[in-house]
């Protein structure tokens, strides 16, 4: 850990508050008056329309394809097919992920319901690209596909996916992307020191992002030059401007990904290398319009490179007119979370002490699963044994990423209290630690390393459990009837918090009215990081909030950029790099306004270009800055705006800009974490449900998420992530899932009336609670909110349920005919 | 499955998977046309352009696919006076921001009236404009959040305070449903806030911030 570098050891600034609910978003505005312009509200003259077929078949090849109708439509103008040889050559550089697969620009085979490809029109209209793909004629040829993991994993099971593009050097046939095992400690050891050992299997359905903005892609070509608009979740020159990499994983590595980095050290055997580029990074401008939300979601960003790669190459046909490359709403249901089978079993102490755990996963992901428990438990022994097929069901890996491990993680700590009969919040802190090391070796390692001394876990647990009164309510299973004749249950979750410290590249620049302006591209998901980076900066710098803006859309060639652009931990991965640029800037305010100034007045009034300091005789430690004031600190009347100081140095424009600041070491190592950092912050979360035992509904009367930030900036946006992430997660763990006809492979929800997202009267107000432990790697040791709120509830609704009911439901989502299921009823 | 079958798509994509044109969606659900109704909210006028259309009045119908006619209207859209000639299929969606170029009247659901993202007000009540044809809203006064922002209605300055948003994409949708809301009842309960707005989705889950928010939007237009 570099000793010169921790920024969880800095104390803000004297006087740093949370931003309140008063401090207006900058966005505000725009968003709420529906004046703010998105991707797929871009209107250029001259603009063209592009639209992809989507596969009506689960598995299926085009023998052949007719498109002299649709040519001959009036407003049709170009259509390129999958075998055109524009498309033939790009179809090798196509983005992938780690989905382990190639994702083609616009394959001649379709692996999976409503997949894009086969063939792409140009028109006047979005209309006529519609009117012009029904016209199209295709003979397809229907092949085998299989939807179900272990199906696929059999050893006679066809092989799905002939022509892909494997990645993985070690995937075997037929259709086996990945089997791995990982065991820390000694397993048989730990089940040999258990008084019990349990085993249940838990099955997660897929679900999807259901993001609100289906894709889209505005491209120009002038001459050589190349602008886009894109809907993205990542940095898009290197992807087009060198494609000898598979294009998103050089762009993830750029970011510091490093488990994607190892898949690149294995391109694929047929590549053309190296292929010309698209274009040139330096000739590359990018815009970033608001982005309306998608989640993230690895596999997502395989396909949206993979558009934006299309439109570049339709506008370059289409004669440097813009190109709009739109996708209609099934592109929500292309990717999700993923699907998997948990067979778990574990050992444990009659006291709630876990001594191993043994999960065998069939999904995607690798062993992830497990990360988590190993990061923020003692629990010494643990093996996760990985099973990962295709299976013909698009691109299932992560969104909102972190579900896959929170789900049996809590599950297990509810199975080890349902046999011993303990409450589970006692079990979460009989095993609370990290990696292995229980509480008391955490806190020598919090002393040495300049930490406060606090088990966050316990803090996060005592709130949550006041707040719900848990104490009161907490009984054993199926024991409370309510008066209404429904069951009466309470569910628990708790997890570490996920954050890594990378940081990028931006500028912060004073301009001469003494207005700060922070550069970066960042796709807007609408998470607030903005408001968070204005106000350490304001508070750090000496300015004032609203004197700062962050001007984030707009990047040329790969410059300037916030990490993380997908939204995922962005104030714990910025504000390090933010506030060590602030506090040059401020150094520089000082230091500009004891310089002889030199020059002509740039307004009346302005008492610079005398070649005079604006303070003369004081030195720079005689000054601070505060408010957008510098003064003196012994005589605070003695003072100027920082504006008169900016202005002072008219001839540089703008006229104080931050040094480079050197980016963060990671709280990972080569995508594993840090050997020498540990993830002490905790979440927990705590529900209310009663259980209707006659129709199997489950209603949540009540919801407490009690988030540890670490530090706290901006409390209405860490309100906004705890509550956003609890409507998702609840969606996940009760009612989303992405059904499948078993005979055709078709999806049979996947539209918004089908897709079941909770609405406003589908959930009770949630209380929401914030620790503040200063446990975290970040500035002031924040940590992050968002993300893991989301994935940590996605697994509460079955502990609920026992608790209700004393029955385990454990297929996600827990709809009403698996609790009637469970309850004997049906 | 793995004899090798042979197919044409040509017609599959119109019938097989959810692309029924608008017209047969409207036809096939019996919805209303020229305003579909939002969220569990019951309304007790309607206008001219709000009658139901039986199956027996298509074939009249202006906004027939069969009727090839361009229908001319002309409709009020934020206080400013427009002439349009429509085609028969459009929504009113499309006509607002494809020949007005506004663009809060958003698309989730791809028009299938799940989301409420394109929520206007059209003659005080709030409708779906993706579901509501172009060609039925001669006469008619519509409202967008544009509109209501530009008249400096306390709901934005509410909305912008709590808070009530995140990517921002459906919130457009909300603001106008809430100001209809306000419009008929001045003094709504959180009850019928969540009522007024239970049409309405949003993926990032701000649900929790809009009462409050219109809650204070009522109290701001008692005030005044
Ligand atoms: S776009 Fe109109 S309801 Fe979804
Ligand atoms: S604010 Fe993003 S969908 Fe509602």
């Amino acid at each position: 850990m570099p000793e010169d570098y921790k920024p969880w050891t800095w104390k803000p600034p004297e006087g740093f508050s949370a931003l309140d609910h008063t401090s207006s978003r900058q966005d505000a505005h725009d968003k709420v008056s529906g004046q703010a312009v998105y991707t797929r509200d871009l209107d250029f003259p001259g603009m063209l329309y592009a639209k992809i077929l989507t596969s009506p078949y689960a598995h299926a090849k085009i023998v052949s394809m007719d498109t002299s109708k649709a040519e001959a439509l009036t407003g049709v103008r170009d259509i390129l097919k999958y075998n055109d040889p524009d498309i033939v050559f790009e179809n090798s550089t196509g983005g992938y992920c780690s989905s382990q697969y190639n994702i083609l620009t616009l394959p001649g085979t379709s692996d999976f319901f409503q997949q894009p490809m086969g063939v792409v029109v140009v028109a006047d209209s979005e209309e006529i690209c519609d009117r012009a793909l029904r016209l199209i004629v295709i003979e397809w040829e229907e092949r085998p596909f299989i939807l179900d993991m272990e199906e696929s994993l059999q050893p006679d099971a066809p092989k799905i996916m002939p022509d892909i593009v494997r990645l993985n050097p070690s995937a075997k046939d037929p259709n086996i992307v990945q089997t791995n095992t990982t065991e820390i400690g000694d397993i048989q050891k730990g089940f040999a020191e258990a008084d019990k050992i349990i085993e249940y299997t838990i099955t997660r359905a897929p679900n999807t992002t259901a993001g609100v903005e289906a894709m889209a892609c505005v491209v120009q070509w002038r001459g050589d030059f190349l602008d886009i608009w894109p809907h993205h979740t990542a940095h898009v020159e290197p992807m087009l401007s060198n494609p000898s990499l598979p294009s998103i994983g050089l762009s993830f590595v750029s970011l510091g990904y490093g488990s994607i980095q190892a898949d690149i050290k294995s391109p694929p055997k047929d590549r053309k290398d190296p292929l010309p580029p698209i274009c040139e990074a330096n000739k590359i401008s990018v815009t970033m319009p608001y982005q309306g939300a998608w989640y993230g979601g690895i596999a997502w960003l395989g396909y949206s490179t993979a558009f934006i790669r299309m439109a570049a190459i339709l506008a370059k046909r289409a004669q440097n007119r813009p190109v709009k490359l739109v996708y209609d709403e099934s592109n929500f249901y292309l990717t999700g979370d993923d699907a998997a089978i948990y067979r778990c079993k574990v050992g444990a102490k009659r006291d709630g002490t876990i001594t191993a755990c043994d999960w065998h996963v069939v999904g995607p992901f690798g062993e992830l699963h497990i990360d988590k428990t190993h990061e923020s438990t003692k629990i010494p022994n643990l093996r996760n044994t990985q099973e990962w097929a295709l299976i013909n069901q698009g691109h299932h890996i992560c969104f909102r990423h972190g579900s896959q491990c929170c789900v049996p993680h809590n599950i297990m700590f509810d199975h080890v209290a349902a046999e011993f009969g303990l409450d589970p919040t006692e079990v979460a802190l009989k095993n609370d630690g990290c990696r292995e090391h229980d509480w008391d070796w955490i806190t020598r390692y919090q002393k040495e390393n300049g930490f406060p001394q606090r088990q966050s876990l316990r803090e996060v647990i005592k709130l949550g459990k006041e707040a719900i009164h848990w104490d009161k309510k907490w009984h054993a299973p199926g024991a409370r009837k309510l008066p209404n004749g429904r069951m009466h249950g309470l569910g628990f979750v708790h997890i570490n918090e996920w954050s890594w410290i990378s940081g990028r590249q931006f500028a912060c620049l004073i301009l001469r009215d003494g207005k700060l302006t922070i550069i970066g591209m960042r796709a807007d998901h609408g998470m607030d990081t903005e408001s968070a980076f204005r106000h350490s900066v304001a508070t750090e710098a000496g300015l004032r909030y609203e004197d700062i803006v962050v001007q984030q859309q707009r990047s040329d060639a790969n410059t300037y950029r916030f990490w993380v652009p997908g939204g995922s931990m962005g104030i714990s991965q910025n504000t390090p790099q933010l506030v060590s640029a602030a506090r040059e800037l401020k150094r520089k305010i000082i230091d500009y306004a004891v310089r002889p100034a030199s020059g002509v007045p740039m307004m009346p009034g302005l008492q610079s270009g005398s070649g005079q300091s604006m303070f003369p005789g004081k030195k720079a430690d005689e000054l601070d800055v505060k408010e957008g004031y510098v003064f003196e600190k012994a005589n605070p009347i003695n003072r100027r705006s920082v504006r008169e100081v900016a202005s002072a140095f008219w001839g540089d424009d703008p006229a104080i800009i931050h040094p480079t600041v050197p980016a963060l070491s990671g709280l990972t190592l080569n995508g594993k974490p840090h050997p020498q950092m540990y993830i002490m912050s905790r979440q927990a979360h705590f529900m209310e449900v009663e259980v209707d035992v006659e129709t199997g509904e489950v209603m949540v009367t009540n919801l407490v998420c009690v988030n540890d930030v670490g530090h706290l900036f901006n409390r209405r946006g860490a309100e906004a992530q705890q509550y956003g992430g609890a409507i998702m997660g609840l969606g996940r763990s009760a009612t989303e899932e992405k059904i499948y006809c078993p005979k055709t492979g078709v999806g049979l929800n996947f539209n918004n009336i089908g897709y079941n997202i909770g609405t406003m009267n589908d959930y009770p107000e949630i209380k929401c609670i914030i620790n503040e432990s200063h446990l975290g790697y970040s500035s002031y040791g924040a940590c992050g909110v968002g993300e893991d709120t989301g994935a940590s509830l996605s697994g509460i609704t079955a502990g609920a349920v026992y608790n209700a009911t004393g029955k385990w439901v454990l297929d996600y989502p827990v709809t009403p005919d698996k609790v009637l299921k469970a309850l004997g009823k049906i | 499955m793995s004899e090798k079958e042979k197919k044409t798509n040509e017609g599959e994509r119109k019938e097989g998977f959810g692309h029924i044109s608008r017209r047969e969606f409207l036809r096939d659900a019996g919805l209303v046309i020229g305003g579909s109704t939002m969220g569990s909210i019951a309304f007790a006028s309607e206008t001219e352009a709000q009658q139901q259309v039986k199956e027996s009045d298509v074939a009249k119908d202006p906004c027939s696919e069969e009727s090839a006619d361009i229908t001319t209207i002309e409709l009020t859209v934020n206080g400013g006076k427009y002439g349009f000639r429509v085609e028969p299929h459009w929504s009113l969606r499309q006509l607002l921001r494809d020949e007005i170029g506004l663009t809060s009247p958003k698309d989730w659901c791809g028009g299938h009236g799940a989301c409420g993202s394109c929520t206007v007000i059209m003659n005080g009540r709030p409708v779906l404009s993706c579901l509501t044809l172009a060609c039925e809203c001669d006469g008619a006064i519509i409202e967008t959040a544009e509109g209501i922002a530009k008249a400096k209605h306390p709901i934005i300055q509410s909305y912008i305070k709590w808070n009530a948003f995140q990517c921002g994409y459906c919130t457009p949708g909300f603001v106008t449903t809430a100001k209809a809301l306000l419009d008929r009842n001045p003094d709504p309960t959180e009850a019928d806030v969540r009522d007024a707005l239970a049409g309405n989705l949003c993926r990032c889950g701000t649900y929790q911030q809009h009462p409050p928010a219109v809650l204070e939007a009522a109290e701001a237009l008692k005030r005044k």
